[in-house]
């Protein structure tokens, strides 16, 4: 058992780029956690995509063994957290596993909406925030002012202690180190107290089941005890225990304060819960605790989509992936689902648009399919005329219209970070996104902060993406769920040569049925190919057409030159077109591809 | 060096008569945008026609000296061939096959190449039919296409053709050059027409392949006409062409009633056909195969062909695949049944499924038991005829 008083929880928070992961490469060679040779960029991410993106989707614990300038040896646990909004629930269980966080800023750039939002996360964490100013080997590096932004903006970070490093060189480094023994406090607890430890994340492994990211706040926890998962209820057999340093290494037990792994055969993710608390099931030896620890959460999806296989023959696999997918990502959820125009799929919940993507392109990079998604929704609170109430997250589910007394929609409080000339474009994107001012502020000489009420299903519609173009960049973005709102919403269908395609219902604000149908009628014609025949392309409300564009039809798709009897070649030439054609849903004969469905993300307010 | 088993060669060949096809691979120049195995070099012409020799034996004996009812001396440009080799290659051909039953025999010709005399040898030889391949009667154009002829030869050849004694000449007629006016092409059809033309075969310009016209193109300095224009080209064709006495009779081919090509024909009609000579392809019973087509490696025998051998549902879905082109259409209930004895009924059920939304839309027309591609279903056959490729 290691004395809690060397021991230094800590996490780092940071914004994309802003260079968490080469920091966190930098602390592990100082302290030798890893031999250069093994060293890779990135380490803790060993995700593809979290390298290719340059972004962590999971959560990471190292342990650090770091012999400071007092003498003494501190056990350094660095908890690696997800960045990004969609992971705020995990991001925080981390944060509440840790006494203290490191703010890594990029002096050449500043604070951002992300960094800003997880440092509040932090502080309301309890925990001892130190700002760390990235990148000063470069020319445009201003400590100084990004310093003063981030006594503006955040105020409540001990900015006293802030330290210039570049985690690419590895200058400074060594500083930050001794930072963490000096400002984190040591975690406090008792060991003879009934077991209490933070589920801060888990993943799933071929050989040992469910492993279990755990912070020990109270208690010791050994291989052979039976362990309990408080919110779930099950009760499982400690296999083993360790630490990551950085390889899965068994530790005899985990003590108060130490941040380390638990596996006990658990066969599947849905059995343990993020945020849970884990105690010691009643026994001769042990006593569970009566207590949980604050902040557990039941995680629910906020963005919707369906998704279906291009080839409806590749459903059984698409159930198959997802089964597989949600081994290790419990937040994942989704149902079957049935399109009348894209078949047997599945409803999917995710807990934001990048989270969206990440399952989306990991089922199709990881398990090789053809996918059609639709577009993302959110979920509405629909009221009905006989006093009941249904949460309906896909449009084409919506009851019909004489059965609503009123709907609902859900809200986000977005903080947005940007340069002052770029403040003119966001605004007006913010509004025509039925956006509600909060506040607007200048946080530093060249610095504005918005805070907007938006609703959610205008912001999952391409929000982001405009936000970057209009500030070519330069502009940061975060949010929190902020409640419902009624709301004057309307289903408008689309109608393929006078088919209603379901799986194209999106609900929209009244206001702006008319200029969204146009849109999106007129971007349908942009992305769905000319056929042998015409293609009406309608958008409407109940019965009422509001817009309508046509795809003409191609006039000339023929063979005709003279290949005398090389058949071969001829099929050869038709089977390559027909290829082409695979990626489409044929919807009454019309060949629709996957772009034409997410269409309303590319519509212009 | 006959790719497949001599017996049933010989089996299937003793059912019907076949088609012969042969290859002469030499060209004065290549065209413009030409994807042809064609050569230059007519230092090769020995061993070419030595090795069309030899096939022509081999085949001959293997196969038991069977009937031809078609000939087609195809290229390239076949009117390269001196009168002497073309009276030798015909010799050749008449030894190795039985020509008692030769319904045609067609010679592809370049008016570029040839003169009254070598077209009076070749009918004394008995070819009776003539294809030649004007493209178009404007020089300009002509010149854009890299063909060696002008247009007054073109007209040439046709006159002497018929005083050479062929009263069946047709003319390929090309569709979509860059510059080619809607009337001019209608009145180039026309004038083949008054010159004698008995039937036209009507091509698109596809460039398919990496070819200089192609390069003019992707560099800006040649437009192809748009899609709209070749469309609207290729239906006036459509009209204007009967009433010129050559109505359709497959998608690029237009004749007098009785001119159709035999030949070309029996591709449709999946006859079976022996084709010799470098890219030359065959079929025979359920084998196919496509020769070489590097003309050195053909001649040397150095790259043989890979047989297919197609299974019954492959052999059941070019019978629409192939036969949808020609205008009279396929006897849809003759290949459900067709289906039925071969346990196909599935296969042929899908098919509908899929053409049934298309005959609808004015794509297709039933008349009967036969079912053919409607004017806009020939301009649009790709995506129906795709339907029948795996």
């Amino acid at each position: 058992m290691t004395d809690s008083n060397l021991i230094r929880n800590f996490s780092i928070i940071a914004h994309i780029d802003h260079g968490k992961s080469t920091l966190a490469d930098r602390l592990l060679e100082l302290t030798n956690t890893i031999a250069r040779r093994d060293m890779q960029a990135q380490i803790l991410d060993d995700m593809d995509l979290e390298r290719e993106r340059g972004i962590t989707i999971k959560a990471h614990a190292v342990t650090l063994k770091y012999p400071a300038m007092d003498g003494k040896t501190y056990t350094l646990n660095l908890i690696d957290t997800p960045g990004h909004v969609d992971f705020t629930y995990e991001v925080s269980r981390s944060l509440a596993a840790c006494e203290g966080a490191i703010l890594v800023v990029d002096s050449t750039q500043g604070v951002e909406a992300q960094t800003l939002a997880n440092t509040y996360l932090a502080l309301e964490n309890d925990l001892e925030v130190f700002p760390v100013l990235n990148k000063t080997d470069l020319p445009s590096s201003e400590p100084e002012r990004v310093l003063e932004e981030i006594n503006t903006v955040i105020g409540l970070v001990d900015t006293a202690h802030a330290v210039n490093v570049s985690a690419k060189t590895g200058e400074n480094c060594l500083q930050v180190l001794e930072r963490v023994v000096q400002c984190v406090p040591p975690p406090k607890g008792d060991p003879k107290a009934p077991l209490q430890a933070l589920v801060f994340d888990c993943h799933y492994d071929q050989y040992r089941g469910v492993v279990c990211l755990i912070r020990i706040v109270n208690g010791t926890l050994k291989a052979g005890e039976t362990m309990h998962f408080m919110a779930t209820g099950s009760d499982h057999r400690v296999d083993e225990v360790g630490v990551f340093s950085p390889k899965m290494t068994k530790v005899d037990e985990l003590s108060v304060g130490e941040v380390g792994y638990v596996t006990g055969s658990i066969k599947t993710l849905a059995d343990v819960k993020v945020g849970d608390t884990l105690t010691h099931a009643l026994s001769n030896t042990t006593r569970p605790s009566t207590e949980m620890l604050r902040g557990f959460k039941e995680l629910q999806p906020v963005v919707f989509a369906g998704i279906f296989p291009t080839n409806s023959e590749d459903y059984e696999n698409l159930r198959d992936a997802m089964d597989k997918l949600r081994l290790n990502d419990s937040s994942f959820k989704y149902e079957p689902e049935t399109s009348q125009a894209l078949g047997f799929g599945f409803r999917c919940g995710f807990l934001g648009l990048l989270h969206m993507e990440i399952v989306q392109e990991r089922l199709e990079r990881e398990f090789d399919l053809d996918l059609i998604t639709t577009a993302p929704s959110v979920r509405y609170h629909v009221f009905l005329t006989d006093d009941t109430e249904e949460d309906v997250d896909n449009p084409s589910r919506l009851p019909p219209l004489p059965r609503i007394a009123r709907i609902e929609e859900p809200l986000i409080e977005a903080t947005i970070l940007t340069r002052p000339d770029f403040v003119g474009g966001l605004l007006k994107l913010c509004e025509e996104r039925r956006g509600l001012q909060q506040r607007l502020e200048y946080v530093g000489k060249d610095r504005v902060m918005l805070v907007y009420e938006l609703p959610l299903n205008e912001v999952v519609l391409d929000f982001y993406d405009k936000l970057k173009s209009i500030s070519k960049g330069y502009a940061s973005f975060d949010y929190h769920m902020k409640g419902y709102r009624e709301s004057d919403l309307v289903k408008m269908d689309i109608l393929v040569n006078g088919e209603a395609v379901d799986a194209l219902s999106i609900l929209v604000h009244r206001s702006k049925s008319q200029s969204m149908g146009h849109g999106l009628t007129v971007r349908m014609k942009e992305v769905i190919p000319q056929q042998m025949f015409d293609v009406a392309i309608q958008a409407a409300i109940g019965s009422k057409i509001i817009a309508r564009t046509n795809v003409k039809a191609r006039r000339k798709d023929v063979l005709a030159k003279c290949y005398g009897g090389d058949i071969s070649r001829k099929k050869k030439l038709l089977a390559k077109q027909k290829e082409g054609k695979k990626r489409m849903k044929s919807i009454g004969s019309v060949d629709i591809p996957q772009e034409a469905f997410l269409a309303i993300l590319k519509v212009e307010n | 060096m006959i790719p497949i088993s001599t017996s049933r060669a010989r089996d299937a060949a003793a059912r019907e008569p076949l088609g012969l096809y042969l290859h002469v691979p030499f060209c004065r120049d290549r065209c413009t945008y030409c994807s042809f195995v064609t050569t230059r070099d007519e230092s090769l012409k020995g061993a070419v026609l030595a090795r069309l020799r030899r096939d022509l034996a081999q085949w001959g004996e293997a196969l038991g000296r069977p009937a031809i009812d078609t000939l087609y001396l195809g290229g390239g440009t076949p009117s390269l061939l001196t009168a002497p080799e073309l009276e030798d290659l015909t010799a050749w051909t008449r030894e190795a096959f039985d020509t008692s039953r030769l319904e045609e025999a067609t010679l592809e010709a370049n008016p570029g190449t040839l003169d009254l005399a070598w077209l009076e040898a070749a009918r004394a030889l008995g070819w009776d039919r003539v294809s030649f391949g004007v493209q178009a009667l404007d020089d300009e154009l002509l010149a854009r296409l890299g063909r060696i002829h002008a247009s007054a030869e073109a007209l040439d050849a046709l006159a002497w053709a018929r005083r050479a004694g062929f009263a069946r000449i047709s003319a390929d007629l090309m569709v979509g050059i860059p510059g080619q006016r809607l009337e001019r092409v209608l009145q180039d059809a026309r004038t083949l027409v008054e010159a004698g033309a008995t039937h036209l075969s009507v091509y698109l310009l596809d460039l398919d392949k990496a070819c200089p016209l192609r390069a003019q193109i992707d560099a800006g300095r040649l437009a192809l006409p748009s899609e709209d224009e070749v469309a609207d080209a290729f239906e006036a064709l459509q009209e204007e062409l009967p009433r010129l006495g050559l109505p359709p009779y497959e998608i690029s081919n237009y004749a007098q009633p009785g001119q159709e090509s035999r030949h070309n024909s029996r591709y449709w009609e999946r006859r079976p056909y022996l084709g010799l000579g470098p890219s030359a392809a065959s079929q025979l019973g359920d084998w196919r195969w496509t020769e070489s087509g590097v003309i050195t490696a053909w001649a040397e025998d150095r790259d043989r062909p890979e047989v297919q051998e197609l299974d019954a549902a492959e052999a059941l879905s070019e019978i629409p695949l192939l036969g949808l082109r020609m205008h009279r259409g396929v006897d849809w209930e003759a290949l459900r049944r067709r289906g039925e004895a071969l346990n196909l009924t599935p296969l042929v059920d899908a098919w509908e499924a899929q053409l049934d939304p298309l005959t609808r839309r004015g794509l297709l027309v039933r008349e009967g038991s036969m079912l053919r591609l409607t004017s806009h279903g020939m301009l649009m056959s790709n995506g129906i005829l795709g339907i029948f490729v795996q």
